[in-house]
Order: C-alpha cells, then sequence, then structure tokens
C-alpha cells in the first residue's frame, strides 16, 4: 500500500491537510477531486516525495517504481519527443509504440517547442508510461485535449496501467469514470 | 544596396566606423604634429606590416598568447569548480563570495606587483588571466546552477535519472546559457590584463615586453603597432569564440 498517515501539510503558507490519512491500494485506480487549490496536487507531490509532511509520515514500498506526470508538461527542449518519451529507459521500441498509440510517431524527431499543447501533454504521458511504473500520478493529465482525444488518451493511459496503481487528479471527471474504481473527494 | 550578412556583409558594416575614427586619429596626429607622442595610422600600419615579417614577432605573438590561454583556461576551470562548491555547499559559499568581491575589486596593478614579490616573471601574466577571469566565471557559472529549471529537476528526482544525466540535460543548458557569454566577455578581459602584466613583468618573448621596450627608445610607431596588433588578435579571438557559442546553442 502507498499511505498518507496523520498528514498535516502546508502549502505557500496556506494549510491544506490536517491529520489527513489515505490509502492506495497498488491494483486500483483512483480519481482525485476537488476544487482547485484544495491539495490535490499537494497529495500527489507528498506521495511522490517532492514535499515532506509537517507531521505524519508518508509511506512508499521501496520496490515500486512511482513516475509522474506534472500539470506542466515538462519536456526537455533540448531533446526530440522521441528522446524525451525514453528518458529514463532508452527503450526506443517501447517509446515508438507508445508514440503511435498516443498518435504521436510523426513528431518522434520533432523538438517540443514545435508541438502543440496538447501533443506536449501526450508526451509528458508516453514519458511516464515509458518507464513502465507501478504507481502512477497523474495531474490534471488531459488538459489541453479535445473531448475525443481526451478519451483516447485515457483508454491508452489505463489500459497501459490495468491491473496497477494510478492516482489521477482531475476537474474533469467523466474521462476517467469508466477506468476508475474509487474516488478520493478532497 | 542591401547589405548580405556573413563575413563581407559585416566588413561593410564596419567600414564607414573603421574610417571615421582612422580619420580621426589621422588629424589628432597632425594636430599633435610629434610622431613620438602620436604617431599617425599609416606609419603605425607600415610599422606593424614590418614587424610581421621578422620571426621575432610570430614568437613573441606565440609565447604571449599561450601564457594568456593558459591563465584563461585555469580561470574558467576554477571558476567551475568553485561555482559548483559554492551551489552546493553553504559553508563554501560564505566563504568564497566575499572573496570572489575582493577579487573583483582589487586593481590589477596591485596583483601585479604583489606577484612580482612571489612569482616567477614568465607565470606572472598566467596568474593575472586567471585572477580576472575566475570571479566573471564564478559568478555567472553560479547563476547559471541557481536558474536551473526546477521542474526540470524534479523530472530528474521522479524519473531517477543519474547525477551524471542531470549535469548533462538539465544543468547543463541553463549553466551553458551564462557561461558562454562569460566566457567571451573573459577572454578579452584576459588578454588585455595579461599583456599588461607582461608590461610590468617583462618576462623573455612577450608583447608587453614589447610595449615596454618601444615606450624606453620612445619608438611609438612600434608601441601602437603591438597595441593595434593586441587590439586585433583580441577581436579576432572574441569573434571566434562567439562564432563557436553560436554554433553550440
Amino acid at each position: 500500500m502507498t499511505e498518507l498517515r496523520n498528514v498535516t501539510m502546508s502549502y505557500e503558507g496556506k494549510r491544506v491537510f490536517t491529520d489527513f490519512s489515505c490509502a492506495f491500494a497498488p491494483d486500483c485506480a483512483y480519481g482525485l477531486t476537488g476544487a482547485s487549490g484544495v491539495g490535490k496536487t499537494t497529495l500527489l507531490r507528498l506521495l511522490a516525495g517532492l514535499e515532506t509532511p509537517e507531521r505524519g509520515i508518508v509511506l512508499r514500498q521501496a520496490d515500486r517504481k512511482l513516475r509522474m506526470v506534472f500539470q506542466e508538461d515538462r519536456l526537455l527542449p533540448q531533446l526530440s519527443v522521441l528522446r524525451n518519451v525514453m528518458l529514463e529507459t532508452g527503450a526506443e521500441q517501447t517509446a515508438r509504440e507508445l508514440l503511435t498509440a498516443l498518435e504521436l510517431e510523426q513528431e518522434a524527431e520533432t523538438l517540443p517547442k514545435q508541438l502543440s499543447g496538447g501533443m506536449r501533454r501526450r508526451t509528458a504521458l508516453a514519458r511516464a508510461l515509458c518507464a513502465q511504473p507501478d504507481i502512477l500520478l497523474l495531474d490534471e493529465p488531459f488538459n489541453g485535449l479535445d473531448s475525443e482525444l481526451r478519451a483516447k488518451t485515457a483508454a491508452v493511459v489505463f489500459g497501459q496501467m490495468e491491473g496497477k496503481c494510478v492516482i489521477c487528479a482531475t476537474h474533469d471527471p467523466e474521462v476517467i469514470r469508466p477506468y476508475v474504481r474509487e474516488w478520493v473527494a478532497l | 544596396m542591401r547589405v548580405k550578412n556573413g563575413f563581407g556583409g559585416r566588413v561593410l558594416r564596419t567600414l564607414p566606423a573603421a574610417v571615421f575614427w582612422l580619420l580621426v586619429w589621422q588629424l589628432a596626429a597632425g594636430a599633435v604634429n610629434q610622431t613620438v607622442v602620436l604617431s599617425p595610422p599609416l606609419e603605425v600600419i607600415r610599422t606593424l606590416i614590418r614587424l610581421m615579417g621578422s620571426g621575432g614577432f610570430w614568437l613573441t605573438l606565440a609565447f604571449s598568447f599561450l601564457r594568456i590561454l593558459s591563465g584563461y583556461l585555469i580561470g574558467i576551470l576554477l571558476g567551475l569548480l568553485l561555482a559548483l562548491l559554492t551551489r552546493w555547499s553553504r559553508i563554501a559559499r560564505s566563504l568564497i563570495s566575499p572573496f570572489m568581491s575582493v577579487l573583483k575589486a582589487t586593481p590589477v596593478a596591485s596583483f601585479i606587483i604583489l606577484l612580482l614579490f612571489m612569482a616567477r616573471n614568465q607565470h606572472i601574466p598566467v596568474l593575472i588571466a586567471a585572477i580576472i577571469v575566475l570571479p566573471l566565471v564564478w559568478a555567472n557559472v553560479t547563476k547559471g546552477l541557481e536558474e536551473t529549471d526546477r521542474g526540470l529537476l524534479e523530472i530528474g528526482s521522479v524519473f531517477d535519472l543519474s547525477a551524471g544525466w542531470q549535469i548533462r540535460h538539465i544543468y547543463g543548458p541553463s549553466v551553458k546559457a551564462y557561461f558562454l557569454p562569460a566566457a567571451v566577455t573573459a577572454l578579452g578581459l584576459a588578454w588585455k590584463a595579461g599583456v599588461a602584466a607582461e608590461v610590468l613583468a617583462a618576462p623573455e618573448h612577450s608583447v608587453g615586453g614589447m610595449l615596454y621596450r618601444a615606450k624606453l627608445y620612445l619608438e611609438t610607431p612600434e608601441m601602437l603597432a603591438w597595441t593595434l596588433c593586441v587590439i586585433l588578435i583580441s577581436m579576432g579571438l572574441e569573434q571566434l569564440l562567439t562564432r563557436w557559442m553560436k554554433r553550440m546553442n
């Protein structure tokens, strides 16, 4: 299990969590919902180890690979789409398959600055999936995609993560509703 | 008439300014009317051409160039290393920052005179070039490290990328943006300061030594010819480095 236990956390001077606990099973897809500023991103950052709570603990299994897709794309500007996707693994074949699944195969040698917002988003998703994580954290993963692409992309992402843990923060729960087993409302 | 980019275009664009300043120089020399005080440009250029015909000229230039280049590279290397220390150690930062401020504020002449007591003559230009380059490179590389995109650093952390990879692909581009312009500026400064150090230290086979000798024997055309040589080399080196920098980007 990946868990937050009795976590108290402030972010930019504002109290976000007070004695908050939550557990995530290793084989389940979760949807995180809540108003803007309620703490969805902070929760994901705590799980990713990018923030330390003021009180309480964050439990992660050391042998489980965790990867995250941030709200911002955070692509390396000097690397092509393909090189960004195979960033960690160097697995070109897997990367190309993911690009094809996400309809980006034509952009493999393109630099991020030449991509549309939606293409950059999908590249960031492909990068996280290429690492074949056990736990995938998604922060507004489908921003910048039209409704048809959202549905297709969600199908690819959750399909790749079948049987594994996905925790997805989103303002648009309808896109992920077919895949999510449990909802966490903040 | 459209002036193209490229070498020819650049020459055409700078030619009017160069002609203007040569005319000003010529008028000033005419007004002073004493070659020993200010020689006219044509005489200086003739003297330079004559000097270039001698083997000693090229040997002197080579020795000066190698000395100052050594100092420049030492300053670059030290600047990089100390910037890394500054970035990752609070103690190092608290010690290095004031030291760099003092280095920047101290007159070059003070360093040269101090070193006359401590170092061998042929080493002084090397050390002076390094001292001039060091704080400039340190400040810019430190800034480049501080300005590294935090978002990309988090990617490095979440995606389990090695330190070496992060240095090359995340820190590297950020540092490069600050380091390369500093390296170009430092080259010109190292060259000027190095030659100044040679004037006072007078090592064998040195441009500075030739400047001092020309001054001693009141050979102003020769002094100005060597000066012109220093200026042309400095500008040439800056151009080469700037071109290389553009290719790197």
